[in-house]
């Protein structure tokens, strides 16, 4: 079961967002989101392993990043479970299953 | 029409160097103030282009201190701050106030001390650039902003890690040429993609821009009054500025910078020319796929085909149109603040026919494009031997 993102969802255009902003970024409404929550579930845009890092990362070397764009229409950047460093493609079936240290980490849907 | 002219530029190595910051930028004020001929008490406004002083050097009120430290006295002075592109911001104020007609003569410096924090400091102030709390803190780096973004082109359009290493391979022969770069080292195709040194896939160590120290300056004044102060004037023809979406992942497509699209079309509108009208560039290569990317955004060339392009060697310096003929981010060096007036200042040196060994050919119009933090903002200049 994969865990859910909250979003912003403009009732307007019905778009969702993963960040607010005061005019909505597509039909240009004022304060037109309200919070949404949608499943954390969708496919790899792209992706790269990280092998340099910033210092308070450093034991995590090295790890995935990942660009996903979930299902309900929102795009995200997360880290990859370890266990998929190099099998990694674009287009892959990925899903939320945790948060470490606030870190989204995703993993391949099987 | 020119916006503004040329009068004067300076630089100082970049590099790893020994001179405070202070030292850097007095080395490039001074150059430019006399290659124009002028004294302190001739200019009637200062731009500084400087990325993170307050981070890098524990200082801020930055402009006023480096006007202080040139000697200007009572000179309005002003600081700009765009990431990468801050150089450029502190360019294009300079024209604006040319344009605006208050100020007749202006000095323009961009500067960054970065040598003076350890590496992994200097990641994690880079890293400011980007959205500290949905980008940062989930590990992302800019040399992984452009490993997405070059698996991404890669899928896309099948660009090769072989294209990719030709631009690391290109800057670095053009470096080899200039006296100002940061790196002098010859580097085969081979080297880059048999690296080990890996940074962020497909990226190795060959593919990213260096941590240097340096100052560049710009003397501007009104096109009319150009003449009577340098002999040699290049005019500065187009100016484009935009912002695109702050995170990388706001971006449609990775594989393109809207705000480099936008500004470049400004300033084509602007300086009335074409992207087939300009003889050889200046781009942001903080990564070797962000030159690819750059030269399609640009409308050099079709979007997926920059990588092609370089391979095949159109963009070396005898090729059809030279990019990077100073050796670029890559490996002339990467001083933060200072590249976006670096860039412009290598500009003029071509047009002159000033730039020694790594001279272009027979070149009238010249381009500069620098990009701030994952495409946020971005400048385009166009300038025109007169
Ligand atoms: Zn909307």
């Amino acid at each position: 079961m994969s865990l859910k993102i909250k979003v912003h969802h403009c009732v307007i255009c019905e778009k969702n967002y993963l960040l607010a902003s005061a005019y909505c970024p597509q039909c240009r409404s004022e304060n037109s989101f309200i919070p949404m929550e949608v499943e954390g579930k969708g496919k790899i845009f792209s992706y790269t392993v990280v092998y340099v890092s910033e210092k308070k990362w450093e034991a995590d070397t090295p790890y995935s990043l990942a660009v996903i764009d979930l299902d309900g229409g929102v795009r995200v950047l997360g880290r990859m479970n370890g266990d998929n460093l190099h099998p990694l493609q674009i287009d892959m079936e990925v899903e939320l299953t945790e948060y470490k240290d606030q870190v989204p980490v995703f993993k391949r849907v099987d | 029409m020119a916006l503004a002219s040329v009068i004067g530029v300076g630089t100082t190595h970049y590099g790893a160097l020994q001179s405070t910051f202070a030292e850097l930028v007095i080395e490039a004020a001074k150059q430019a103030l006399d290659d124009a001929g002028l004294g302190p008490d001739d200019i009637d406004a200062f731009y500084l282009g400087n990325y993170a002083g307050d981070s890098f050097i524990d200082q801020n009120h930055l402009a006023a201190y480096a006007a202080s430290v040139i000697g200007l006295k009572g000179v309005p002075s002003s600081r700009l701050e765009g990431a990468c592109a801050s150089g450029s911001l502190a360019l294009r104020q300079g024209i604006l106030a040319i344009q605006s007609g208050m100020y007749k003569r202006v000095l323009v410096v961009g500067a960054e001390k970065m040598t003076s924090q350890p590496t992994a400091r200097v990641t994690e102030i880079l890293a400011q650039a980007s959205n500290r709390e949905w980008e940062a803190n989930i590990g992302m780096t800019f040399p992984s902003v452009f490993g997405l973004i070059a698996q991404r082109h890669m899928y896309r359009y099948g660009t090769t890690r072989e294209q990719i290493a030709s631009v690391a391979v290109k800057n670095h022969a053009h470096a080899l040429l200039n006296p100002h770069a940061h790196l002098h080292k010859n580097i085969t195709i081979e080297d880059v993609c048999g690296c080990t040194s890996m940074v962020a896939d497909p990226l190795n160590r060959y593919d990213c821009s260096l941590i240097s120290d340096g100052a560049s300056a710009m003397v501007l004044c009104a096109p009319d009054l150009a003449k009577e102060y340098q002999t040699n004037v290049v005019d500065i023809i187009g100016s484009g500025q935009a912002s695109g979406p702050f995170e990388l992942f706001m971006n449609e497509e990775l594989t393109s910078f809207s705000a480099s699209r936008q500004a470049s079309q400004e300033a084509y509108e602007m300086a009335n020319v074409q992207p087939m009208d300009i003889n050889f560039a200046e781009v942001h290569d903080c990564f070797t796929m962000a030159e690819i990317i750059a030269t399609e955004d640009l409308g050099f060339f079709k979007p997926g085909e920059g990588g092609i392009a370089a391979l095949e060697g159109r963009t070396s310096l005898r090729g059809d149109i030279p990019i990077n003929p100073s050796g670029g981010l890559k490996a002339k060096g990467h001083p933060i603040g200072s590249t976006g007036v670096g860039q412009g200042v290598e500009v003029v040196y071509q047009l002159r026919g000033q730039a020694g060994q790594r001279q272009v050919k027979e070149s009238s119009i010249g381009l500069t494009q620098n990009l701030g933090g994952s495409g946020g903002t971005c400048t385009v200049h166009i300038y025109k031997r007169r």
